[in-house]
């Protein structure tokens, strides 16, 4: 499955609602729901803000089930992110934001950053192991 | 989202209902900041939010910590499921002052 959407605070809702869809679908539990729905949402707002920065963009995120896992793989032709110095902020560091980073980790099996072929955006890859 | 705010035993409560993501999180962030800065206190009730992502959350920290150095009161009251799992993940379940309702915080106060 491709979904794309525009880089846009907008378009989050969407995005939710259109994952909702999808894992009902496929019977998908409310707790592994809760946290795909989350970390991709997450994910959307790190690529508008960062990737994009306020410019128009486009992500699209592919969808995958494969039999003990749901794979996602966002892409973004953004600002190439600097994968090395990725990490999430220490959480007793008390702040408004940057939690962003800390809520995908904690609810993926799987977190993977890479820039595309060309060089000229972004490939976040998460995966969330199906449990029963 | 919906926000809107009404006083209860001397406090602001900012009710926040449906999702708060990052493109409506700043009317949330507003309405809280605004009663603040009026020298209010403010509880916000968190019994009809069915989605809140960080950028919600930081909205809450953003008023906690004002609160905090303007010494007002601040808490969270009716704390959905949904936005109680995502305060655990980010360990602010701690963090803040949380009753089930407005009541309960203001007779613990």
């Amino acid at each position: 499955m491709q979904l794309k959407f525009s880089a846009d605070s907008k378009s989050l809702q969407e995005i939710r609602d259109s994952l909702r869809d999808i894992m009902k679908k496929h019977s998908v539990n409310e707790c592994t729901m809760r946290d795909i729905v989350l970390a991709i949402n997450e994910a959307c707002m790190n690529i508008i803000q960062h990737a994009y920065a306020g410019q128009t963009g486009e992500i699209q995120i592919n969808i995958e089930k494969l039999p003990e896992q749901w794979r996602f793989i966002l892409i973004d032709s953004g600002t190439p992110i600097d994968i090395i110095n990725i990490k999430p902020r220490d959480l007793d560091d008390l702040r408004p934001g940057g939690l962003g980073l800390h809520f995908i980790r904690k609810t993926m099996d799987h977190v993977e950053y890479r820039h595309t072929k060309n060089g000229k955006g972004n490939i976040l890859e998460l995966t969330k192991n199906i449990t029963k | 989202m919906e926000c809107h705010t009404h006083t209860e035993g001397g406090y602001c409560i900012v009710t926040l209902e449906g999702e708060v993501d990052l493109h409506c999180s700043p009317r949330a962030r507003q309405e809280i900041l605004k009663n603040l800065e009026q020298n209010h206190p403010v509880l916000v009730d968190l019994s009809k939010v069915d989605y809140i992502d960080s950028s919600g959350i930081a909205s809450l920290v953003e008023g906690f910590q004002v609160a905090k150095s303007q010494q007002l009161d601040f808490g969270l009251v009716g704390v959905s499921e949904a936005a109680h799992q995502v305060l655990q993940l980010a360990r602010l379940d701690k963090v803040f002052s949380i009753h089930d309702s407005v009541s309960e915080h203001i007779n613990k106060s």
